[in-house]
C-alpha cells in the first residue's frame, strides 16, 4: 500500500496555506484581539458615570441633548450613555449587577425599582440631595423612589391611559365623544356606545384594550377594588372580581376582541389601526405610532369610562442611582435630568408626561398632540397615591407577567375570574425572597 | 509508569490542551457553578444559602414545570425525526448531479442563516387571526378562518412545523458533509454484485452515514430541547403558560422573578434529561466504520 | 427519475422561500403601508427602505465589528476543535469516553444560567468589553469537537498507521492526512461557527458597552425598542445582514463534492 503524497495535490488545489503560516496568522490574530481586552480608564475617573437608557429614537435622541447639556454645564463631568433594547433591559442590567460591575445611572420603570432596592443594589443619595426641591415631585411618584430613610432616585417620566376612537365611526353613528373627566361614560353607557357603533357602522369590535397589567387595573380601582391589604395580597376581594367579570363578558359576547387578551392573538391596538376596532385603550406612547400609522380615518383621546369612581393608570420611569464609588456625579446627573428645564424639553420631544407638579399645572411644549396629552395629564389625576404603592413593591415587579397571564386564561374561558384573582394572590405571596 | 504508557496519554493530551483550557474557564465553571447554585437560594447580591433540595422539590411540585416539561419532551420527540428524516432526503437529493444544485443548497439553507427572532415575527404574521395570508387562503377555498395562536395545540404545531422549516437545511449540510467520506470504491463494489440502488441507499449509504446521523439527531436534540425565541416571539408561552417551554420558565426564574437558584435547578434537571437522550442515542445508532475497521 | 426530483425541488423552493418574499415585501413598505392589511405593499415598494434603515445606525462599522469577531470565533474553532476531535477519536487512553461525554453534555446547559458566570470570569480577568471576551468564552467548541470526532472517525485507521510507519509525527499525520481528508467536515463547521458568532446576541450584549464595539445584530435592536414600529427596517436589515453568511455558504458548499476528498483514498486502491 502506498501513502498518499503528504504535498499531494489534494491540499495545493485548495490552497490550504501552509500550517506554519496558518498558527502564524492565528498567532496575529490573537494579539491583536488582546490588543482590545485593556480596559478604558474611564471605569476608574469618577468624574465619568454610565448611565442605561431604553427607548425609542425620539426617547434616545431627547436623553443625548440633555446628557450633553449636562456636560456642558458640569465641565470635567463625562457620561456614556448606553441604549439596552427593552426586552433585553433587565437581562443586561442584572447581569451587570451580577458581574459586580452595575451601571452608575438607569432608567428603570416604577415596578422595578422595588426589586432592586431589595437586593441592596441601590445608593443612597440623600447626602447628595441638599439643592434639589423635592416637593415639586408627585408625591406618589415619590415615594417610589424611596425606602424607608433612603432615596435611590428621582422620577423622571409617567405614562397614562386613554381611550382612542375611532372619530369617523362616530360620526357615522352619530354619537360625541367626552368632552371632559366628567362626562366620562359609565361602564354600562361604554358598552352601550361600544354596540351601537358596531351596529351601526359595521365595525367588527366596539372596544378592545391594551394586553397589560397597565390596562387592566384601572378596571379594579374604577369597580372600587384594591390590590393588598396592607401588606398582604387582596386581588380576590369581591369588587375585583365583578370588574374582571364584566370584562370577561365584553370580550366573550364579540364586544370587545376576545384573542387580543392572548400574546397570539392580534392586538386591539393593531385592530384599531386598521379600523376593525372603534375604541381602544391604550397609553400615551402610541400617539406618534398612530399618528404615522393612522392615514385612512381622523381619531382622537377621550377618558376612561368610570365604575362607582374614576381612576387611571399611570407608571412611568425613575431615573435610579446604583451603589458605585461614582454616587456624587451620579446624584449630580439624575438631579439635572429630573430638573424642570431638561424634565420639559424632554418629554416635549418624547410626549410623556411630567412627574415635577410645576410641570403638570403649568404648560409643557410639546411638539404635537399638545391638547391630547394635556387630557392625559388630566386624567392622570384620578389616581391615588396607595396605588403607586400597590403597583411598586417588589412583589408585584416579579408577578406583572402572572397577572396578565391569569386574566388571559379567564378571559378565553379556562377559568373562571374568580379562579384568576385568587391564583394572583398565590403568586404574589410566593414572589417574595423568603 | 512506563514511558510508552506515558506517551499513550501526553499526545491527545497536547492536541486537547487548548480546547480543554477555554472549556475549563466558560464551558465546565459555569456548568459546575449552576449545579452548585440549584441546591442555593440565591439572592442575586451577597451571599448564598444553602438549601438542599429545595429548589428540586419546588420545581417538581409546580404545574407550571411540567407543562413546560411536557411541551418541551414533544417539540423534540416531534421535531426531530422530522427534522432528520427531511435533512437527510435533502441531502441524498442535492448529492445527486442534479443542474443548479448549488443554488437548491443554498435555498434550503436560507431559513438557517436567519435570526430565529426575524423569522418567527414573520411566521406570526402570516398565522395572525385577522390579517394573515394563512386565514386568507383558508378562506379562499372555504375553510373558517382559524385561531392560530391563541389555542395552545394549535399554537404548539404552527411553532414545531416553522422550527421544523426553518431548521432542517441545518442537518442537510452536516449529511452533505458525510456523503463525502463514503468512497466510491464501496458502491463499485456494490454495483458489480448487482445491488440496486434501493438496497444500495438502505445497506450501504445509510449505515455508513450512523456517525453523521448520531451527531445530527444528538445535536437536534440538544438544540430542541433548548427552544425558547421562537416560543417568545410568537405566544410568550401562553395562553396561561399552556405553550411554555424549559428554557423560557428558565429565563422567566431567572431574570424576572430573580429566583436564579430554581432556574439553574430547572437547568440541571434539563441538563439529566439531555444526558439521558444522548445516552440512549450512543447506545443505538452505532458507527458501522472507525476504529478498528 | 431526475423529472421528479426537479419537481419535487421546485416545490420545495416555493415553500421555503415564500416566507422571505413575505419579509422582502415587508422591507419594502412605508409606516402607512405597514398599518394596512395586505401582504404586499399597496402602491410603490419603497426600496430606498435598505440604505435608508442601514444608515439608521453605524452599521458599517458593526459589519467590520462582526466580520472579525466571525473570523476569529471560526478560525479558532477549526483549529481547536478538530485538534481535540483527532485527539478523541484516534487514539486510545483512559477516560477518553469520560472526556468526550463531560465536552458534550457543557452543551447541554441553557446560557441564561451559564451566561452570569461567564460574565464574573471575564470581569475578574479583565475582558469585559473587548474583542476577546467577544471571541473565547463563545467559541463553540463542544459542538465542533463532537462533529469532528464523528467525521474523522472515518479516516481509516490504516492510514494513519502506514504514514505512522513511514515516520511521520503526530503532528505532520493530523495537519497532512487528517484535516485535508476532513474538508467536507470542515467546510460544515466552519459556515455553522461563523453563522452563530455573526447572529450571536445575548452574549456580546451582556459583554459589550461601547457602542463603537458593537456588532450587527445589536444594531439590529435598534428597529425592535420599545413601542416601535419599524418593522421595514427591521427587516430590511436582516436581510442585508444575511447575506455574507449566504455568500460563504455558496463558497464553502462547493467542499461537498464526492471524488474532491476520496481522491486521496483511491489513490491507495
Amino acid at each position: 500500500m502506498t501513502l498518499p503524497a503528504f504535498d499531494s495535490n489534494v491540499s495545493s488545489d485548495l490552497r490550504t496555506p501552509h500550517p506554519v503560516t496558518r498558527l502564524s496568522r492565528l498567532l496575529s490574530l490573537m494579539l491583536l484581539a488582546l490588543a482590545f481586552a485593556c480596559q478604558s480608564a474611564e471605569d476608574r475617573d469618577p468624574n465619568h458615570v454610565r448611565l442605561v437608557w431604553f427607548g425609542s429614537e425620539e426617547e434616545e435622541r431627547a436623553i443625548r441633548e440633555a446628557v450633553a447639556e449636562f456636560e456642558r454645564e458640569y465641565p470635567g463631568r463625562r457620561v456614556t450613555v448606553q441604549m439596552v433594547e427593552w426586552t433585553r433591559y433587565t437581562e443586561k442590567v442584572m447581569t451587570m449587577l451580577m458581574g459586580l460591575r452595575p451601571p452608575d445611572v438607569a432608567r428603570m420603570s416604577v415596578q422595578w425599582c422595588g426589586r432592586y432596592q431589595m437586593v441592596g443594589a441601590l445608593a443612597d443619595l440623600t447626602p447628595h440631595l441638599a439643592s434639589v426641591e423635592l416637593d415639586d415631585f408627585v408625591p406618589s411618584r415619590l415615594a417610589s423612589c424611596r425606602a424607608g430613610d433612603q432615596i435611590f432616585g428621582l422620577p423622571h417620566t409617567s405614562i397614562g391611559l386613554m381611550l382612542y376612537c375611532n372619530l369617523d365611526l362616530f360620526e357615522e353613528a352619530g354619537i360625541e365623544i367626552p368632552a371632559s373627566p366628567d362626562e366620562a361614560w359609565t361602564w354600562e353607557e361604554f358598552s352601550e356606545v361600544a354596540q351601537t357603533l358596531q351596529r351601526e357602522t359595521g365595525v367588527r369590535f366596539g372596544w378592545g384594550m391594551y394586553r397589560g397589567w397597565f390596562a387592566l387595573l384601572p378596571f379594579l380601582y374604577q369597580g372600587g377594588g384594591h390590590l393588598l391589604d396592607g401588606d398582604d395580597p387582596d386581588f380576590a376581594n369581591p369588587e375585583n372580581i365583578a370588574a374582571l367579570e364584566w370584562i370577561i363578558d365584553q370580550h366573550r359576547r364579540g364586544i370587545a376582541p376576545q384573542t387580543s387578551w392572548s400574546f397570539g392573538g392580534d392586538p386591539a391596538e393593531t385592530l384599531f389601526i386598521r379600523g376593525d376596532c372603534a375604541m381602544v385603550i391604550t397609553g400615551n406612547w402610541r400617539l406618534v405610532p398612530y399618528s404615522q400609522q393612522i392615514t385612512e380615518f381622523n381619531w382622537g383621546v377621550t377618558y376612561l369610562p368610570r365604575g362607582v369612581r374614576r381612576a387611571a393608570s399611570t407608571g412611568g420611569e425613575n431615573i435610579v442611582v446604583f451603589d458605585t464609588p461614582k454616587v456624587e456625579t451620579a446624584t449630580l446627573l439624575v438631579a439635572f435630568l429630573t430638573s424642570r428645564d431638561a424634565m420639559s424639553d424632554f418629554c416635549a420631544e418624547t410626549l410623556f408626561l411630567p412627574t415635577r407638579q410645576s410641570l403638570l399645572e403649568g404648560e409643557v411644549p410639546y411638539r404635537m398632540h399638545r391638547e391630547a396629552l394635556e387630557r392625559f395629564i388630566e386624567q392622570g389625576r384620578d389616581f391615588e397615591p396607595e396605588w403607586t404603592r400597590e403597583q411598586s413593591t417588589p412583589e408585584f415587579a416579579a408577578i406583572d407577567s402572572v397577572i396578565v397571564q391569569q386574566v388571559e386564561l379567564a378571559i378565553l374561558g379556562h377559568q373562571t375570574a374568580r379562579e384568576s384573582l385568587v391564583r394572583i394572590n398565590v403568586e404574589y405571596r410566593g414572589a417574595g425572597f423568603e | 509508569m512506563s514511558r510508552r504508557r506515558r506517551r499513550q496519554w501526553a499526545v491527545p493530551l497536547l492536541f486537547l490542551a487548548p480546547s480543554l483550557a477555554v472549556m475549563a474557564l466558560f464551558s465546565f465553571y459555569p456548568m459546575l457553578h449552576a449545579i452548585g447554585m440549584s441546591f442555593h437560594r440565591w439572592r442575586i447580591l451577597g451571599d448564598a444559602q444553602f438549601l438542599g433540595f429545595d429548589n428540586y422539590t419546588m420545581l417538581l411540585q409546580s404545574n407550571q414545570f411540567w407543562v413546560a416539561l411536557r411541551n418541551t419532551l414533544l417539540f423534540g420527540l416531534i421535531t426531530v425525526p422530522v427534522g432528520v428524516v427531511l435533512a437527510l432526503g435533502s441531502a441524498l437529493l442535492l448529492n445527486m448531479p442534479l443542474r443548479a444544485r448549488g443554488f437548491f443548497r443554498g435555498v434550503i439553507f436560507f431559513p438557517v442563516t436567519v435570526s430565529m427572532v426575524v423569522i418567527a415575527l414573520i411566521w406570526s404574521w402570516m398565522f395572525s387571526e385577522n390579517y394573515g395570508i394563512v386565514n386568507s387562503a383558508l378562506e379562499a377555498v372555504g375553510i373558517e378562518p382559524q385561531n392560530w395562536l391563541a389555542e395552545p395545540t394549535r399554537a404548539l404545531a404552527v411553532i414545531m412545523v416553522m422550527s421544523i422549516w426553518k431548521g432542517f437545511g441545518y442537518g442537510m449540510v452536516i449529511y452533505l458533509a458525510g456523503l463525502q467520506t463514503i468512497p466510491e470504491t464501496v458502491y463499485e463494489a456494490a454495483r458489480l454484485d448487482g445491488a440496486s440502488r434501493r438496497q444500495m441507499l438502505w445497506h450501504i449509504t445509510i449505515p455508513l452515514l450512523n456517525p453523521t446521523t448520531l451527531f445530527v439527531t444528538v445535536i437536534s436534540f440538544i438544540g430542541s430541547f433548548q427552544v425558547f425565541d421562537q416560543v417568545y416571539v410568537m405566544t410568550e408561552g401562553g395562553p396561561g403558560y399552556s405553550t411554555s417551554v424549559l428554557v423560557h420558565l428558565i429565563y422567566e426564574l431567572a431574570y424576572v422573578r430573580f429566583r436564579m437558584g430554581v432556574a439553574c435547578a430547572a437547568a440541571i434537571i434539563l441538563l439529566l434529561i439531555t444526558v439521558a437522550f444522548t445516552l440512549i442515542q450512543i447506545r443505538f445508532i452505532r458507527p458501522q466504520t472507525g476504529e478498528g475497521s | 427519475m431526475k423529472a421528479v426530483a426537479y419537481i419535487l425541488l421546485l416545490v420545495v423552493t416555493a415553500v421555503m422561500l415564500f416566507p422571505f418574499l413575505f419579509m422582502v415585501a415587508t422591507a419594502c413598505k412605508d409606516e402607512a403601508q405597514l398599518a394596512q392589511p395586505e401582504m404586499l405593499p399597496q402602491g410603490a415598494w419603497h426600496f430606498e427602505n435598505f440604505p435608508t434603515a442601514w444608515g439608521k445606525a453605524q452599521f458599517n462599522r458593526y459589519l467590520v465589528n462582526s466580520t472579525a469577531v466571525g473570523l476569529a470565533t471560526t478560525l479558532l474553532t477549526l483549529l481547536l476543535a478538530s485538534m481535540a476531535g483527532f485527539a478523541l477519536s484516534k487514539y486510545r487512553f483512559k477516560g477518553r469516553d469520560v472526556i468526550f461525554l463531560a465536552i458534550l453534555s457543557t452543551l447541554m446547559v441553557p446560557q441564561q444560567v451559564t451566561m452570569i458566570p461567564n460574565f464574573l470570569t471575564c470581569s475578574r480577568i479583565g475582558l469585559l468589553d473587548s474583542l476577546t471576551g467577544l471571541v473565547i468564552p463563545v467559541l463553540p467548541l463542544s459542538f465542533g469537537i463532537f462533529l469532528m470526532r464523528q467525521f474523522i472517525r472515518g479516516v481509516p485507521d490504516d492510514l494513519i498507521a502506514a504514514a505512522r510507519i513511514d515516520g511521520a509525527s503526530d503532528l505532520r499525520i493530523f495537519f497532512q492526512l487528517v484535516m485535508p481528508l476532513c474538508i467536507p467536515a470542515l467546510a460544515a463547521l466552519g459556515v455553522f461557527t461563523f453563522m452563530a458568532s455573526w447572529n450571536g446576541f445575548l452574549w456580546p450584549l451582556i459583554i459589550l458597552d461601547t457602542p463603537e464595539k458593537y456588532t450587527l445584530p445589536i444594531g439590529l435592536m435598534r428597529f425592535s425598542q420599545q413601542f416601535s414600529v419599524e418593522q421595514n427596517h427591521l427587516m430590511a436589515v436582516s436581510i442585508l445582514i444575511t447575506l455574507p453568511v449566504l455568500i460563504l455558504f455558496v463558497v464553502f458548499q462547493r467542499a461537498f463534492i464526492r471524488g474532491l476528498t476520496v481522491g486521496g483514498l483511491s489513490d491507495e486502491g
